[in-house]
């Protein structure tokens, strides 16, 4: 017997010990959220701790005074306190965990870097093993940098590489000398490919590159610290970015002031191309690049753009964003169309993104995580494109903001944080986000709007965007324009002006005390953002370049463009139906090729080829005689009613065609006396085409016998023209012409013709007879000759004038002096044309160090 | 055996005490949360005469006019066939207090007399007033402090009449089905209010009075039981009827 309650002693007092450790390290856990409700859980604790307390002394007593009935009773709460002490630690641990996780107030935080050697369209080198002699490696001269810098050098001396070194400062200009070939290998971040693949002509590159080599590491990163404004009282701003591949996709600036209850969400585009903090010389790149440095790279370059200071961050990937809705159970969102949205990609998704096979409705609805992330990201659907993604995203924050303060579902609230846990990260601190969380929910409860509007009617939102307009830069090593965003000097003070009334920053009151209310004329939110600002829009100059031919231009449409381009050739390949890379679906004439790409300058370019899908066309119908196929050059003309003359230059543009003439003098019988000194018959149909001939055509023309014809006349026609249709329309079947210059006869004059230089002495020809006229083009043009500045004014130069151009290159090895004109053979002045054929440019031409 | 008994009684004694702390260490967390759910900054409790929901943190003067109204309305018997001119004036009168005193107020949110406009537009009321005539009262709190600011005082009403033509409304409706607006047309019975008042203000206040308003037109319109605010103006510029 005594035995036995030794025993339960020894368990009373263990179980008793292990309820207590137990509960004060829950107390411990709990004690941490106290400013959630510090009045509430500080007088629970205190409670619990009480109870422990009487469990322990109940246990002692039980001992003590050897009360089995105590004993047992003892037992029985302690084992039922620790099992609820494990529950509640492990709730608790997985939410400290996630906790932990999203809040970075402490400053220290630790992200993966990882580093990829890259090289573009090269066969050689696929591996670093293989880095042998010379080769150019790319990096970023910053140590801000982390991959392209700090690890891209820790690899190259880890691994002892001998490469020649060129350094970049930004990760944009670096990629572009790996696509230009300047660099073999560029040290990049590993997820390069999402960073550039949204920029318009960078695809076709992207796909010719390959990862030779990664190296990851976990380093330190710094981010700006919290503040420790009271937020219940002080106005204070908080950026909100949204990211997706290390690339900030969604960035806007909110503020938040408690006195008015009024927030302000301004969106700053993705693509706006603005001067980036953590590049050297402060380089202007798009926004969105700068996370690819840091966080705090991407904070300090929006405070230069605003001009404001940023109290606080929330950093959330889109993944994340799927993950919290389906924790709130879904958000009732309106979408203004029905599309097909893109799946947010899993983790082990290597490119980070899926298929397009989320349904998004129009309408009000209930939309889950995939839907509701599909709708963030959506613009080319989106009314207003960009700028309706924006609203649809504060739309979104507004949503999820309102669920959250709406809902007393423990569960629900844990997923949440669960769900944020390894997608969000900020530097609100615990206390703060208590805070917040507390004063939201005493306005809503406290004040009459809260109370009966909800969200809505306690608190005001103003959305707004920093608009801006299209611009391009051309860039030289790629030969190609890259599209950005410039935002408007205008809007960045306007929505600074919105931001500051909000911080009270500067900001004084107006006193001007309207009050005036009616209800048949009830208020409408003004707020307005301006889209455009009537300001001086820079555009850098883009040089002539080639467009995108096969973008819908037809031959028509290149001829067209031709025409100011005069030193091109163009050549054109047909592509009929049953040809390779032949499709119904091309419009007759429609380009679906062209041999030089897009953005190269056509200052460089000499010959042009096209491609050209071709229908089949009866040139017979006279609707497809507008066609290009149905020119002269491609088919039977009408021959009858041709003179002599007519009938010559069509034999002379078309060697291949065999023509037959038959010519009938008007002393035979056959003689069409309708048809005096032209055809009169011809064997194949006009309009059929000349690749459909199986011979030669027949022509029968009517000639009248030879007379001499006087030439007086046609020394007062002034039209080289009327000139070469009297000597056709009298029936001369050899004459050749030839127009030259001539100081003294004016242009279109004649200056001979059969000899004869002048009409005195009745001059006078056969018909017959072979007669050479030379026809006046008047004096010779003079051309103003320039000092040319640069190779490229040079060959315009040449090709505006007819000129071949000659530029003789002198190599050097001072990359300052490249493309430097040395002299020219003539100098300034103006010359005649002719006397230009000897006119070229010395050059200087970097070409490095052991280049040939 | 009597050591024993009487230090046996000393566990008993602590054990209850520690008992009884804990129940009342737990009622108080039960309480405290309670008072959390229906938290305001004024501590009471929200007051209403049946119709009319009382303004948070009233001045003196707001206590007796919401008083003379809560006997008004206690008066009632047939609100839609009985003369509803004192009940007119009254909830002009407790508007008037409440919107154009800011000594009160805890910043631009914070809009005085919303319970006694037209329901269907307390929302876009309170908008209104916190784009204009609230608008920038964060920054006059914080320049010259709430308690030099000005609380109405002194309503006179000048008189009272019931309108022979009945007052109004259009309401823009959104149809979520068909996402389409339309209007939807109310006709109240209503009763034009003019009066005129005073502001109190400590003497030593550095703060402009000279263009709060002094004297209003009110169109008090009965709806579902009501008397609301449907129009409020320096003079009364609309004829009824007109849109």
């Amino acid at each position: 017997m005594n035995k036995k309650i030794k025993i339960i002693d020894i368990f009373s007092i263990l179980f008793s010990l292990v309820q207590t450790v137990l509960g004060v390290y829950f107390i411990t856990l709990v004690l941490k959220y106290a400013t959630f409700s510090k009045a509430t859980i500080i007088l629970a604790c205190c409670a619990l701790g009480l109870m422990f307390l009487l469990i322990d002394l109940l246990c002692f007593y039980s001992i003590y005074y050897q009360r089995f009935a105590a004993k047992i009773a003892t037992l029985i709460v302690s084992v039922i306190i620790i099992g609820l002490s494990i529950f509640g630690i492990n709730y608790l641990q997985r939410i400290n965990k996630s906790v932990d996780n999203i809040i970075t107030v402490n400053d220290k935080q630790f992200e993966t870097s990882t580093v990829a050697f890259v090289t573009y369209d090269n066969d050689k080198i696929n591996s670093i093993e293989d880095i042998k002699g010379n080769v150019k490696f790319g990096y970023i001269d910053n140590e801000s940098f982390i991959a392209g810098n700090v690890l891209a050098l820790e690899v190259v001396k880890d691994n002892g590489l001998n490469m020649e070194m060129f350094p970049y400062d930004s990760y944009g200009n670096l990629i572009l000398a790996l696509f230009s070939e300047e660099v073999d290998i560029a040290a990049l971040p590993d997820n390069y490919y999402q960073m550039f693949s949204v920029d318009d002509g960078y695809e076709e590159y992207l796909v010719k590159t390959k990862i030779i080599h990664t190296y990851s590491k976990q380093v330190e990163v710094t981010t700006l610290s919290g503040n420790n404004k009271d937020l219940t009282k002080d106005p204070f701003t908080v950026l909100l970015m949204g990211i997706d591949e290390q690339r900030t996709d969604s960035l806007m600036v909110a503020t938040f002031n408690p006195q008015r209850m009024i927030v302000t969400m301004t969106s700053i585009a993705r693509d706006s191309y603005v001067p980036i903090a953590c590049y050297s010389g402060g380089a202007r790149d798009k926004i969105n690049h700068a996370r690819t440095v840091s966080r705090q790279c991407t904070i300090d370059t929006v405070e230069d753009l605003m001009g404001i200071e940023i109290d606080f961050y929330v950093e959330v990937n889109f993944y994340g964003v799927v993950k919290m809705v389906d924790a709130m159970g879904g958000l009732d969102l309106y979408s203004p169309v029905t599309f097909i949205g893109q799946q947010a990609g899993y983790e082990n998704d290597e490119n980070g993104r899926g298929y397009f096979t989320v349904w998004v409705g129009e309408g009000y609805l209930h939309r889950d995580g995939q839907q509701t992330l599909a709708l963030a990201r959506e613009r080319h659907a989106m009314p207003g494109g960009d700028f309706g993604r924006q609203e649809n995203q504060q739309k979104i924050i507004r949503a999820m903001a309102e669920k959250m303060l709406s809902t007393r579902d423990l569960n629900q609230i844990i997923s949440v944080i669960e769900a944020a846990g390894d997608n969000i990260k900020t530097n609100f601190s615990l206390d703060q986000i208590s805070q917040l969380v507390n004063f939201g929910i005493k306005m809503l409860n406290s004040t009459y709007e809260g109370k009966n509007d909800g969200v809505d009617g306690i608190f005001k939102f103003y959305s707004s965007r920093v608009t801006g307009y299209a611009s391009w830069t051309y860039n030289e090593s790629l030969s190609l324009p890259l599209w950005i965003y410039v935002p408007f000097k205008g809007s960045i003070a306007d929505n600074q002006a919105l931001i500051y009334r909000n911080l009270q920053i500067n900001s004084t009151p107006r006193n001007d005390y309207q009050y005036d209310y009616d209800t048949l004329y009830p208020y409408y939110d003004e707020f307005e953002v301006k889209d455009t600002y009537n300001e001086k829009r820079e555009h850098e100059e883009i040089p002539d370049i080639i467009p995108y031919f096969t973008n819908g231009y037809s031959l028509e449409d290149v001829r067209i463009w031709l025409k100011d381009r005069s030193w091109i050739n163009l050549t054109i390949v047909e592509v009929r139906e049953g040809d390779a890379g032949f499709s119904s679906s091309y419009s007759h004439n429609q380009v679906i090729n062209q041999s030089v790409a897009y953005g190269k300058k056509t200052a460089n370019v000499k010959e042009l080829t096209i491609w050209v899908a071709k229908h089949s066309v009866d040139c017979k119908i006279e609707s497809y005689r507008a066609y290009d196929d149905c020119s002269d050059a491609y088919v039977v003309p009408n021959f009858v009613g041709m003179n002599y003359s007519e009938l010559m230059t069509w034999k002379t543009n078309h060697p291949d065609v065999l023509l037959n003439i038959t010519v009938i003098t008007d002393n035979q019988s056959s003689y069409n006396a309708n048809y005096e000194n032209k055809v009169s018959y011809q064997s194949v149909e006009a309009w059929t085409f000349l690749r459909d001939l199986s011979g030669p055509i027949n022509i029968n023309y009517n000639k009248k016998v030879s007379v001499q014809l006087g030439l007086e006349a046609l020394f007062s026609y002034t039209n080289s023209s009327d000139i070469v249709y009297w000597f056709s329309s009298n029936g001369f079947t050899n004459v050749t012409y030839e127009d030259v210059y001539s100081d003294s006869v004016p242009a279109g004059h004649l200056i001979s013709a059969g000899g004869y230089t002048s009409a005195s002495g009745s001059p006078t020809v056969s018909t017959d007879n072979a007669i050479k006229v030379i026809i006046s083009k008047g004096s010779e043009p003079v051309v103003d000759v320039p000092t040319f500045e640069r190779e490229d004014d040079y060959i315009n130069f040449c090709n505006q004038n007819g000129l071949v151009p000659n530029v003789i290159y002198a190599d050097t090895a001072d990359s300052s002096l490249n493309g430097q004109i040395i002299s020219q053979s003539l100098s300034s002045g103006s010359y005649k044309i002719s006397g230009l054929a000897g006119l070229s440019i010395n050059v200087y031409r970097y070409v490095g160090e052991g280049e040939e | 055996m009597k050591k024993n008994k009487k230090s046996r009684r000393v566990f008993q004694i602590l054990m209850l005490v520690l008992l009884n702390v804990l129940v009342v260490c737990i009622l108080l967390a039960i309480i405290n949360l309670k008072k959390q759910a229906n938290q305001t900054d004024d501590n009471t409790n929200v007051e209403s005469n049946g119709l009319y929901v009382a303004p948070s943190n009233m001045t003196d003067y707001q206590k007796e006019l919401y008083e003379e109204l809560s006997v008004i309305v206690s008066n009632i018997k047939d609100i839609e066939n009985e003369d509803l001119s004192d009940l007119s004036a009254s909830v002009a009168k407790n508007f008037i207090a409440d919107y154009f005193s800011w000594g009160n107020k805890r910043g631009s949110y914070d809009i005085g007399g919303i319970d006694f406009v037209y329901g269907p537009y307390h929302n876009n009321f309170a908008f209104n007033a916190r784009d204009y005539f609230y608008n920038d009262l964060d920054l006059i709190l914080n320049q010259y402090g709430s308690e030099n600011l000005p609380l109405v005082d002194n309503i006179v009403i000048d008189s009272v009449e019931k309108q022979d033509e009945k007052y109004l409304v259009s309401i823009l409706v959104h149809d979520y089905t068909n996402d389409t607006d339309y209007y939807e047309d109310n006709y109240y019975d209503a009763y034009l209010v003019k009066a005129h008042w005073d502001y109190k203000i400590p003497t030593d206040s550095s703060f402009d009075l000279s263009k709060f308003p002094t004297n209003g037109n009110l169109m008090m319109v009965l709806r579902d039981g009501r008397i609301e605010l449907g129009y409020f103006h320096e003079k009364w510029i609309r004829e009824l009827g007109d849109e």
